[in-house]
């Protein structure tokens, strides 16, 4: 393991100081003259086509300034591009409702107003006469084809996917056992605290749109803001705000809301801004994929998985949006933590009458992982053994790393067998299961869970190529510019967007410790702009990128400026540059002790230059786009390719018991082991690991988004959509298990996304305590009331 | 709304006194932000759950989304901007950064403004009261863990007297 100076330390994170002094920057802080206010009148059903619209009186409201129409959208708009080939790639997807609505919550009608508070009246001033047809729900409907979604496309299959390896009727032929099981994953949404939002405003004389966003990959969603108003990518300027509210994930679909402000911005030719409401935000602002998973395995008798074969339904919503990018993004963790190698795996992406999809932390792993997880534990049921011993029986080995999955995945490091120890050590798992039996005993119900799941980091888009080869976008990229200042100051600007990273304190960190200066020496640029900022098309905040991608761009530019660095201060000191180095800021000379202070020398870069040898160009920048190798590139007719860059793994151990009198799951106990290789700084480590964690517990105790038989949503704000409080959060203990990655620049993993680890083992463990009363839990949320049936049936009469 | 339905309201926020006529329908979060301009205080739902518009108003927590602006009518006011005294950080706020108590910082206005009522209602609590006494405010980042450490050294840092 390298020593580092900076990186590994957990300084104080300079970026807390805005948030606790009420200085942080977010879109809706951001106030431009003359702006207007947008709100959305959307569907109240699922699905049903527009008859008529009247907003005549909406026109005639004091204040009221435009009202627009999706049916006008084609006049001025084209439709967003799609990533299949033909006859999905026909599919017509515009950011409101042209001619029928296919989800809860489409925005039908757009208002304008001088203030929030009027647009927001005018809605109710809106008459809409709809036809109400039936809506497709559920997705194993979806696939008959009954009623379709998207006429124009004659389907509602938008992709199949199949991935097959090795031999798997052979691997289920020898098997001791095939067991078959069916596993739901359900819809939620994250729910970053603040929601998503837009402001646009429209340059007349240069035909520019400049569009301000909490968008996290501005970049990459430019191209379809481009295509939908009809203009090269140099009349649209992005903009993001130093401080974004959260997004895990859910913050990049939100190019609709700002391709409708760009128009109205145009039309109106003033500032046009939009924030979702908290209930449009649990809505539309992005769902978890829901899943349905049939699978069949082959056992031998002591639990080795001889093959399994699966085929999934993937419920993506009414509009592809970003999809089916996800559907091949699982793929990452095909085999999840176990060195099977026979496997089949049919996959569906699937369009239904609910709200489109987005990704949300974990995305479309997380379901995977899920399937993985719950598999185990039903293994060991039907085997009757334990379900950690199934688990190291199957693991891959640490001798096996860097591990090469039948997919083409490289694994980059790990121990998961010393990990699991140290998980069973913490959890006193021993201790609980001879507890328990004293608790069944007693009439209680006690559950022990665990969990492992990959945590895949740093895409390689190419896998998208899997879906439609000439889509033109591979790889991942990520760009860094530092600068040393007259004064010797360091300046550094990233493309990255910060949604709570903290990457102004890890980035000072990579670059300190290249540059040889302190990390508070360092200025980070906060915020986004594509006219001043740097970018890569890959730019952003997704996909836990940055630790490996940022860090990448950050290091080759801060090596790029310390070579420049070194040859000036050779010259200037007479010194051969390999004698030199860079010191708290001061060029030393490691033979003679002669120094040049970084100060000195950026003057003389910049302003005295004449004292610069002939060949140096003056002042002291580099500028540098990182492209990680990931060694399978592209992905070839099989589907094979190394689809990210690290895969860093978390183990979650849960002990939960269910309430006789009320349902409810309690957690009595909750561990947490991750691998996140090096930690650039472990307080933003682990706070992304506890955070992702408790996104976990909600995803299986709290968070579902419920629908009715005409798709309208049930509970669509924090009344009834709750969100874990601190008096409901357990008090969960983290450790770590480091092994360094063996593939990314300085031996960090991609964290932050926790690849949905605790709620397997919640649903686990539930299922554990519940065992005596036989009961089977097929998704991946428990509801009290449904519990509180199962564990009262005896004495519940009719 | 008319022009003449409007009411004149003044408060003191941080100690400056803002008036303006407002509509009487305004929420006090908004003339907090669109009147007075003071932007630290978020809004982060819209039925009262999450805390981010959190603020004292006459020494008691409210959530700002829930006060008509012209309840709060000669009404003094502290919010995240009036915590700092002569450029140096209240000790809930140094307790907040010291802890890493936050990630993407939208709730922490809320949250500090929320610890603020706490700790002078109770400054020594147990880690049961720092659950009760902040479970009406959501973060979405943390998990919470590094706040409750936060409380607990903003109480010791206060020694036992109220902030």
């Amino acid at each position: 393991m390298n020593e580092y100076k900076w990186i590994g330390k957990p300084i104080k994170i300079k970026d807390d100081y805005y948030p606790v002094t009420g200085k942080a920057t977010y879109l809706d802080d951001i106030e431009l003259p003359n702006t207007a206010y947008v709100a959305f009148l959307r569907s109240p059903y699922g699905h049903a086509k527009i008859k008529k619209i009247d907003y005549s009186k909406a026109l005639q409201r004091k204040g009221v300034i435009y009202v627009l129409t999706g049916k006008e959208l084609p006049n001025y708009l084209s439709p967003y591009p799609q990533i299949p080939k033909p006859p999905a790639g026909n599919l017509v997807d515009y950011p409101m409702a042209v001619e029928k609505v296919r989800y809860y919550g489409e925005p039908v009608v757009a208002v304008v107003a001088e203030d929030k508070y009027t647009a927001e009246d005018a809605l109710e001033d809106i008459d809409i006469e709809y036809e109400v047809l039936k809506p497709v729900l559920d997705v194993e409907e979806a696939v008959k084809n009954e009623i379709l979604v998207h006429e124009e496309i004659g389907t509602n299959i938008i992709w199949i996917g199949e991935w097959n390896y090795g031999d798997v009727e052979k691997a289920l032929k020898e098997a001791d056992l095939v067991i078959e099981d069916k596993f739901i994953f359900h819809r939620y949404t994250a729910a970053p605290l603040e929601t998503a939002g837009a402001m646009a405003v429209y340059d007349g004389i240069n035909d520019v749109y400049t569009i301000y966003s909490n968008n996290i990959m501005p970049m990459f969603t430019l191209p379809l803001i481009c295509t939908a108003l009809r203009v090269p990518p140099s009349k649209v300027r992005m903009i993001t705000p130093p401080n974004i509210g959260g997004s895990f994930g859910t913050k990049i679909i939100n190019y609709t809301y700002m391709t409708v402000l760009a128009l109205l911005a145009r039309l109106l030719k003033r500032p046009i801004k939009y924030v979702e409401t908290r209930t449009e935000n649990i809505t539309n602002g992005g769902h978890s994929n829901g899943r349905t998973f049939y699978v069949k395995v082959g056992v031998k008798k002591d639990g080795e998985i001889t093959g399994i074969s699966v085929t999934a339904y993937d419920d993506i919503g009414a509009y592809p949006r970003y999809e089916p990018a996800g559907a091949v993004v699982w793929s990452q963790v095909l085999h999840g933590m176990y060195r099977v190698k026979n496997i089949k795996i049919t996959f569906y992406s699937v369009l239904t009458n609910k709200p489109p999809t987005s990704p949300v932390r974990g995305y479309s792993r997380i379901q995977h992982n899920f399937m993985w997880e719950r598999l185990m534990d039903r293994i060991a049921k039907k085997l009757g053994l334990d379900p950690v011993e199934v688990r190291l029986k199957n693991y891959i080995r640490p001798e096996e790393m860097p591990y090469e999955g039948p997919s083409g995945v490289i694994y980059d490091g790990g121990n998961y067998i010393e990990a699991l120890k140290l998980l069973l050590k913490y959890l006193e798992y021993d201790k609980w299961r001879e507890l328990q039996k004293e608790y069944r005993k007693q009439g209680r119900y006690i559950g022990i869970g665990i969990s492992g799941v990959i945590d895949s980091g740093a895409n390689n888009f190419a896998q998208v190529k899997m879906i439609n080869k000439d889509f033109p976008v591979s790889g991942n990229s990520e760009a860094a510019l530092i600068m040393v200042d007259p004064g010797g100051d360091i300046i550094v600007r990233v493309g990255t967007t910060d949604s709570g990273q903290s990457h102004d304190t890890t980035f000072s960190q990579v670059v300190a410790e290249i540059l040889g200066v302190n990390p508070e020496d360092i200025k980070i640029i906060r915020g986004f702009d594509s006219w001043s900022n740097v970018w890569a098309i890959h730019s952003g905040s997704y996909a836990s990128r940055n630790a490996v991608m940022a860090t990448g761009a950050l290091i080759g530019a801060a090596r790029r400026l310390k070579e420049k660095i070194l040859k000036i201060a050779s010259f200037l000191l007479k010194e051969d540059e390999s004698n030199l180095d860079i010191n708290n800021g001061v060029i030393v000379s490691k033979v003679t002790g002669r120094s040049i202070s970084l100060r000195d020398l950026a003057t003389i870069a910049w302003t005295d230059v004449n004292l610069l040898p002939g060949d140096i160009e003056p002042g002291l920048v580099s500028f540098y786009i990182y492209r990680p190798d990931f060694r399978r590139n592209l992905p070839d007719e099989n589907k094979r390719i190394n689809n990210t860059l690290t895969y860093s793994y978390e183990l979650h151990g849960v002990v939960i018991e269910v309430d006789k009198d009320t349902g409810m799951v309690k957690i009595l106990k909750q561990v947490v082991i991750g691998d996140p290789g090096i930690m650039i700084n472990p307080l933003v480590v682990e706070g992304q690991e506890i955070g992702a964690a408790m996104h976990g517990n909600e995803a299986a105790l709290n968070f579902r988004v419920y629908f009715d038989e005409n798709g309208a949503i049930l509970n669509p704000n924090f009344l009834n959509y709750t969100p874990m409080t601190i008096d409901r959060m357990s008090n969960l203990e983290l450790y770590h298990y480091i092994t360094p990655s063996t593939s990314s620049p300085v031996g960090a993993r991609g964290v932050g996304e926790g690849g949905g680890g605790p709620i397997a083992a919640i649903i686990n463990a539930v299922e554990d305590a519940l065992e005596p009363l036989g009961v089977k839990l097929i998704m991946s949320n428990v509801v009290s009331e449904e519990l509180w049936k199962e564990v009262n049936k005896n004495d519940i009469k009719g | 709304m008319a022009e003449n339905n409007k009411v004149r309201v003044s408060m003191k926020i941080n100690g400056r006194e803002y008036t303006a006529e407002i509509e009487p329908r305004m929420l006090l979060v908004d003339f907090i932000r669109d009147i007075a301009k003071l932007k630290g205080t978020k809004i982060g739902c819209d039925t009262s759950q999450c805390g981010a518009c959190t603020v004292i108003v006459n020494g008691v927590s409210v959530k700002s989304c829930t006060m008509f602006a012209v309840e709060a009518d000669g009404a003094e006011i502290l919010t995240i901007e009036g915590l700092e005294q002569d450029g140096k950080l209240h000790p809930i706020q140094e307790s907040f950064w010291e802890n890493h108590a936050l990630q993407c910082g939208y709730c922490t206005a809320g949250m500090i403004m929320s610890v603020y009522y706490l700790l002078k209602t109770n400054p020594n609590p147990t880690e049961e009261d720092i659950r009760r006494g902040l479970a009406g405010n959501i973060c979405r980042c943390t998990g919470y863990i590094n706040i409750i450490k936060a409380v607990k050294t903003a109480s010791q840092k206060l020694g036992g007297n109220k902030p």
